[in-house]
């Protein structure tokens, strides 16, 4: 299918419970429709906690797969995202390697070269090591701090929606997002690649945490 | 890089410049596109059209045709159990009376079991007559009398 194509499918009019019963009466474009435009999020989100890209397109398809087999079953009143959502991070975190042998592609997002700005090779090169850093510092923290804040700053769901996905009530997922940051700066304060500057020094500097 | 030390609790200015970093962290990962269409998915759980709505009204005529679906296989297993168990006594009584085919040849119809002890068949062999091994068995008093 085209590039074309699928960008039609995906700014398909139509809400998704209007395409969930298209596509249950047989409507195959209707269900082509939902694959796109949940496609790319889900994706996004399996690569995340796998760091795999093979991985996470076979989270795709059987995210998908299954829904279509509960195509019957599904009742989405205005979203079918945090269904889908849910089930993709159950097939994550079960595809997921152990600690101990996390594979680090070749291609790591990281490393990408920005192609809007013009930065210089200094820039260029701080940029990947900041990024490295910080997505080190997301990969250290706890399995329920790290879903909230890969589904928050990664995927852009909103709070309500997290907290359907991970099945607890919003106020939980407030608290692990705020205890996930006071956890990730504590990580980044530690981490070799950024240098500490030392409490006292918080005066001097007015540029904030980067300089 | 340089990033400052605090302890304690964040103020709003830390927590927007670590979602700054943040979002800067997983812009490359946002920009990465799946190589899996929507063929794929299709191909994966073997996609068929839906058959289409069987007209309304004609609930009735389903039923009918389940009853009568129901109805034949209770027939047939009732007619199959019946067959089996059945069959299977009759088989039995006419073994029994296969085990003495001589004595039912031979005995005499009034000479039948009228009490006492019945005469045990001998042996049937090829060049001597049942019947006759039989008669010499039993006081034929009657031809005695004669004499």
């Amino acid at each position: 299918m085209s590039m074309r194509r699928a960008e039609l499918l995906e700014s398909d009019p139509r809400n998704d419970r209007e395409l969930v019963l298209a596509a249950r009466s047989g409507e195959i474009r209707a269900f082509d429709a939902l694959f796109y435009r949940y496609r790319d999020g889900i994706f996004h989100l399996g690569l995340a906690i796998t760091k795999d890209a093979a991985y996470a397109d076979e989270i795709v398809v059987d995210t998908f797969a299954r829904a279509y087999r509960h195509l019957d079953r599904l009742e989405p009143d205005d979203s079918l995202r945090p269904w889908l959502y849910r089930v993709a991070v159950n097939l994550s975190y079960n595809r997921r390697p152990r600690r101990s042998i996390i594979l680090t592609p070749l291609d790591d997002g990281a490393y990408e070269l920005p192609t809007a700005e013009e930065l210089s090779p200094a820039s260029l090169a701080e940029l990947a090591e900041r990024r490295s850093a910080m997505l080190e510092c997301v990969d250290r923290l706890g399995q329920k701090h790290r879903l909230v804040v890969v589904l928050h700053y990664l995927n852009g769901l909103n709070l309500a929606e997290i907290a359907e996905i991970v099945e607890c009530p919003i106020g939980t997922v407030k608290s692990r997002l705020h205890y996930a940051l006071l956890k990730l700066r504590t990580h980044l304060s530690a981490h070799p690649g950024f240098v500490v500057e030392p409490q006292e020094a918080i005066g001097a500097t007015k540029g904030g945490m980067r300089a | 890089m340089r990033y400052r030390q605090r302890r304690g609790r964040m103020s709003l200015d830390e927590q927007l410049e670590l979602e700054d970093l943040l979002d800067e962290a997983f812009a490359p990962l946002r920009g990465r596109v799946p190589a899996v269409s929507a063929a794929r998915v299709r191909a994966a759980v073997r996609w068929t059209p839906a058959a289409p709505p069987r007209p309304r009204g004609f609930g009735w005529l389903l039923l009918l045709g389940r009853l009568a679906e129901t109805s034949l296989a209770l027939g047939l297993t009732a007619f199959v159990f019946i067959g089996t168990f059945g069959s299977a006594g009759i088989r039995e009584s006419s073994n029994v009376e296969a085990r003495s085919p001589a004595a039912q040849i031979v005995r005499p119809l009034d000479q039948g079991p009228r009490g006492g002890a019945q005469p045990r068949a001998r042996r049937v062999t090829d060049d001597v007559d049942a019947a006759a091994s039989l008669l010499d068995d039993f006081p034929t008093g009657g031809d005695r009398n004669l004499r």
